[in-house]
């Protein structure tokens, strides 16, 4: 018997539907690496187009730019360069908090080291603003603090 | 309504928060616990782990051999380890070769009075084929108590490229031992108020730092420090200790460049020592003077003027004024003498006082320091921040 050759996943796109009612296509395999889809999918069937009502249609596409080159293995240093490179920070926000959304592991972890890096040469305050943060210790818990942390590390290393 | 970025940033979970903190390079992660209380404890994403006092040797060694030095976002640089019922410790990796052990759990301070023995030199196979990518060469303890001392003792033992050796706060410590003839550079030891014998054997030892009361020290093998703190305000730790006892250390800061003293020491320890062969013991190569004294002392400016007759070399002096600080009463010590001045100091570009109250008080010492100047005067500044020009004081 001639075995049925299976419409199988490996050209098997998905339908997303982004909560802006725009509708985007992707690879099954980039689905797989975006947790959430991949649990929809699961109890929705691949036939179904996906709503995703909390990712629009402005991030999702560059979201499925990066699963596109992931899965053909391409993902390489220069590439998350460009792939950062004209994004302000509110872009790169959305970014995130869609990867998060998306539980979409490799974006997530990628995005956190840019905004890590976005952050690492900025003052307290900038990254309070940035997250959107009130400070609210009392002038007496922050200077006990900053008087603590000074012997954790930065008091040796101003030694050498 | 639809919740803007602002919004759903500000609303992020702490474990989302804590994973882009842990991207931060150290001493950045260190940064962010000044953001709000809620972000004090994020940069902490800790591998927690339980047990007992006896696993903390293996598991600090084991934390050490997975640290990757050249992937450090994989593995845990914080290790949170539990034992007993309610005590832990925290081990944190940083830049540059360091390793912090915290035993400071909960700010409990256990008297009960130990002795440590840090021993570097033991030759000793290494058990695990793994080769260890992280190094350490700087350790940082703190807050040891009889219950961790032994633990502590044998990690440092194993430690074999240990380079400097931080200890403070380690309560109930009475006699410390330290072994390294090869390695160990810089010791500092802080606020360990029961430390009453300090036993050095460690002859490549270049720089000293110790604040905390005066204990007998004996340095074995004699090394030459290039860089000496003795902070010593709070006065002796053996009310026993003679000038004869200081003798070995004296000689260890006799060629340091940068030096702090405390001006009791100089009175009572250094003087009775070198003054009968007054003239031939100098500090040749000191050039930055940091002096502590209590001005209720009405020896101190005489011991000042004393020990500067001795550092011809010297180009900036600091002197800090403590009313807390130790001072020896009344002492015949024979700096009556000291009026004699001699100009001695040619290269003095900087005279700073601190923690004067009475500017009079500071002008007064400042007439006194000028007359051992040599050349062009140097720049005086008060503890307010003025500069002094003697000229118009005249």
């Amino acid at each position: 018997m001639a075995q049925e050759a299976s419409s199988s996943t490996s050209s098997k796109t998905i339908s997303l539907k982004t909560g802006d009612g725009e509708i985007f296509e992707i690879e099954a395999s980039a689905a797989k690496q975006m947790k959430t889809v991949q649990r929809l999918i699961d109890d929705l069937g691949d036939d179904i187009t996906i709503p995703l009502h909390n990712v629009f249609s402005k991030e999702l596409p560059k979201i499925i730019e990066y699963y596109k080159k992931d899965i053909t293995g391409e993902i390489t240093k220069d590439f998350e360069a460009e792939f950062v490179k004209d994004l302000n920070d509110d872009e790169v926000k959305v970014l995130f908090l869609a990867a998060n959304y998306l539980d979409a592991n490799k974006l997530f972890e990628f995005l956190s080291q840019n905004i890590a890096d976005r952050l690492e040469s900025k003052s307290v305050e900038y990254v309070r603003k940035y997250f959107g943060v009130e400070n609210d210790f009392t002038p007496e818990e922050e200077s006990k603090l900053r008087e603590e942390r000074a012997w954790s590390f930065r008091g040796i290393k101003e030694d050498e | 309504m639809e919740e803007s970025i602002e919004d759903l940033f500000r609303n992020l979970p702490d474990e989302i928060l804590g994973c882009i903190v842990s991207f931060l390079p150290n001493e950045h992660a260190l940064e962010t616990s000044l953001i709000s209380t809620r972000w004090r404890d994020l940069w902490n994403q800790i591998l927690v782990k339980h047990g007992t006092i006896e696993d903390i040797t293996g598991i600090v060694a084991q934390f050490l051999t997975n640290f990757d030095v050249f992937d450090p976002l994989k593995r845990p640089r914080k290790l949170q380890f539990h034992f007993d019922d309610d005590n832990a410790l925290f081990a944190a990796i940083a830049a540059n070769s360091k390793l912090l052990l915290d035993f400071s759990y909960k700010k409990k301070k256990l008297e009960r009075k130990y002795e440590l023995e840090f021993n570097l030199n033991k030759q000793h196979f290494t058990y695990n084929l793994v080769p260890q990518t992280f190094l350490v060469k700087s350790l940082y303890l703190k807050s040891l108590s009889y219950l961790t001392s032994e633990v502590a003792s044998s990690i440092v033992s194993n430690l074999d490229h240990l380079e400097n050796l931080v200890i403070t706060d380690c309560c109930g410590l009475q006699s410390l031992f330290i072994e390294s003839e090869s390695k160990l550079h810089k010791l500092t030891i802080l606020d360990c108020l029961q430390l009453k014998s300090l036993h050095l054997r460690t002859s490549k030892l270049k720089s000293f730092r110790y604040r905390g009361p005066l204990p007998r020290i004996w340095p074995e093998s004699h090394f030459n420090l290039c860089h000496a703190i003795l902070d010593v305000r709070q006065g002796l730790s053996c009310s026993d200790l003679i000038a004869q006892d200081f003798d070995e250390t004296l000689l260890t800061i006799k060629n340091s460049e940068v030096l702090t003293l405390c001006g009791w020491i100089f009175e009572a320890l250094i003087w009775p020592s070198i003054s009968p062969s007054s003239g031939s013991f100098i500090f040749y190569k000191l050039r930055e003077l940091w002096w502590i004294d209590n001005h209720e002392n009405e020896n101190s400016a005489n011991a000042l003027v004393s020990f500067l007759k001795l550092c011809p070399a010297l180009e900036q002096l600091f002197v800090m004024i403590d009313p807390k600080s130790y001072y020896v009463p009344r002492s015949n010590s024979g700096l009556m003498q000291a009026n004699k001045y001699t100009k001695i100091l040619e290269q003095l570009k900087l005279i700073k006082f601190m923690g004067f109250t009475n500017p009079m008080d500071e002008i007064s010492v400042a007439k006194n320091l000028i007359q051992l100047v040599k050349g062009k005067p140097p720049k005086i500044e008060t503890s307010c921040g003025t500069y002094l020009d003697l000229m118009l004081m005249q």
